[in-house]
């Protein structure tokens, strides 16, 4: 499983990535997560409110933190 | 030098700041700017922003866009980015880059409640023009080049709320207002309580529970984030009035030539406050005797040219427009405080 943090580096897109890592190692799964800084890779992604986070591919939060249970739901899933 | 009253001067206005101020009109201003980040749907507005919209219809949706959006840089560079790449280009983005740090609504409310409406609508006023010609001279001397890639904007999906929203926000503004402008205290506090009561309603009735959520998480951020500099600001600017002899700043910036309003606009560049800061800032110099064209020229630069902001800005746009940029906004700022201060002293 593959998940991208996408987010300029702000304060918010530094605290989805801390959530996403607590989830994933919450659940104990091998996951690759990789955070994506550069703008315009972001924009390519059709993402114009960060942070938002994608999962194997698929963008599936745009523009706000969840929470870490619901990081979990959405991995789980 | 006696090193004690210098303190007690930052705690007086401090305690003077948080008695008068914090519950009208700090705390509904930070449930406003946590609704206006949650529960404003903003991938919508790009799709009015896009590569066909003429220049009458982009420019002022990009501009209102920047006064409704709260001040992350988060929001704000994406937002930018897609703009200029994706949709109506290089100008309204410029126009949306400038307004969204100087002129959102909630620095708006801000300095309207603590210095003066006059003061505060001059300050929407000039910022739309500011953002007008910034956009317009921007995009007609050093254009983009060819975009090679053109992004798709895509389709937001999220449904609209758009009644939800202005009743929310009217109610909103109106408890601010209501706040700062009533003194009996009688009507003041019973006025509130109703208006509290109507949000708990038109949540209820327009609002999801998990936007309801995310919205009192966001204002507990914003509190928690500009919260401490607000009040390390508000300390200082008491400490800078028991420092700095009146007189110095009666003589320097207490008239509207062209050194007084050149002056604030430079101190805006060196002196770096996070975002709303500049209010009690501004309200201090103008206790000192600041006249009020120089406020305003220091009101409507300082957000925006501090060095920080600048340097973010020039990763965005490059050194040849960041120049420009500045340099407009630095004359513009001028101009604009004379024009007040001639208006607002005749």
């Amino acid at each position: 499983m593959k998940i991208e943090i996408l987010g300029s580096g702000c304060s918010k897109c530094k605290e989805l990535e801390k959530r996403a890592k607590d989830a994933a190692s919450k659940l104990g799964l091998k996951v690759d997560i990789e955070h994506i800084y550069d703008m315009d890779k972001i924009i390519e992604r059709n993402v114009f409110v960060t942070p938002a986070l994608s999962i194997d591919g698929k963008i599936v939060i745009s523009g706000k933190v969840p929470s870490v249970d619901e990081l979990l739901s959405l991995i789980k899933k | 030098m006696e090193f004690l009253p210098i303190i007690e001067a930052g705690f007086n206005a401090l305690k003077d700041y948080l008695l008068s101020h914090t519950l009208f009109c700090l705390v509904p201003a930070f449930f406003i700017a946590g609704a206006m980040s949650t529960l404003i749907p903003k991938g919508k507005l790009l799709q009015h922003l896009g590569k066909d919209s003429p220049k009458y219809k982009s420019y002022p949706i990009a501009i209102g866009s920047g006064l409704l959006l709260a001040t992350c840089s988060c929001t704000v560079i994406p937002l930018f980015a897609g703009i200029r790449k994706g949709g109506a280009g290089l100008g309204p983005a410029m126009a949306f880059l400038y307004t969204a740090p100087a002129t959102n609504i909630v620095a708006i409310l801000y300095t309207g409640s603590l210095i003066g409406w006059d003061v505060a609508f001059s300050r929407i006023g000039f910022s739309i023009i500011f953002a007008t010609v910034v956009g317009l001279v921007i995009a007609k001397i050093l254009p983009d080049k060819q975009i090679s890639t053109p992004v798709d904007l895509g389709k937001d999906s999220s449904k609209s709320n758009t009644k939800g929203l202005l009743l929310l926000f009217g109610t909103l503004i109106t408890i601010l207002f209501v706040g700062t402008r009533i003194d009996e205290a009688w009507l003041k506090y019973s006025v509130e309580i109703i208006l509290i009561g109507m949000i708990g309603l038109i949540v209820k009735r327009y609002f999801q529970k998990s936007e309801f959520v995310d919205w009192m998480k966001e204002t507990f951020g914003f509190v928690k984030t500009i919260g401490p500099y607000l009040i390390i600001g508000v300390f200082f600017s008491g400490i800078l009035i028991y420092l700095l002899p009146s007189e110095i700043i009666g003589e320097y910036v207490g008239n509207n030539s062209i050194l007084a309003l050149f002056i604030p606009v430079a101190f805006g560049v060196v002196a770096y406050f996070p975002t709303l800061v500049e209010v009690p800032m501004a309200n201090a110099f103008l206790q000192m005797g600041m006249a009020r064209g120089p406020l305003m020229a220091y009101l409507l630069s300082d957000p925006v040219i501090s060095l920080p902001s600048i340097l973010s800005v020039r990763k965005l746009i490059g050194n040849k427009r960041i120049l420009v940029y500045a340099g407009m906004i630095v004359v513009l700022s001028v101009v604009a405080g004379y024009v007040f201060g001639v208006l607002s002293t005749s």
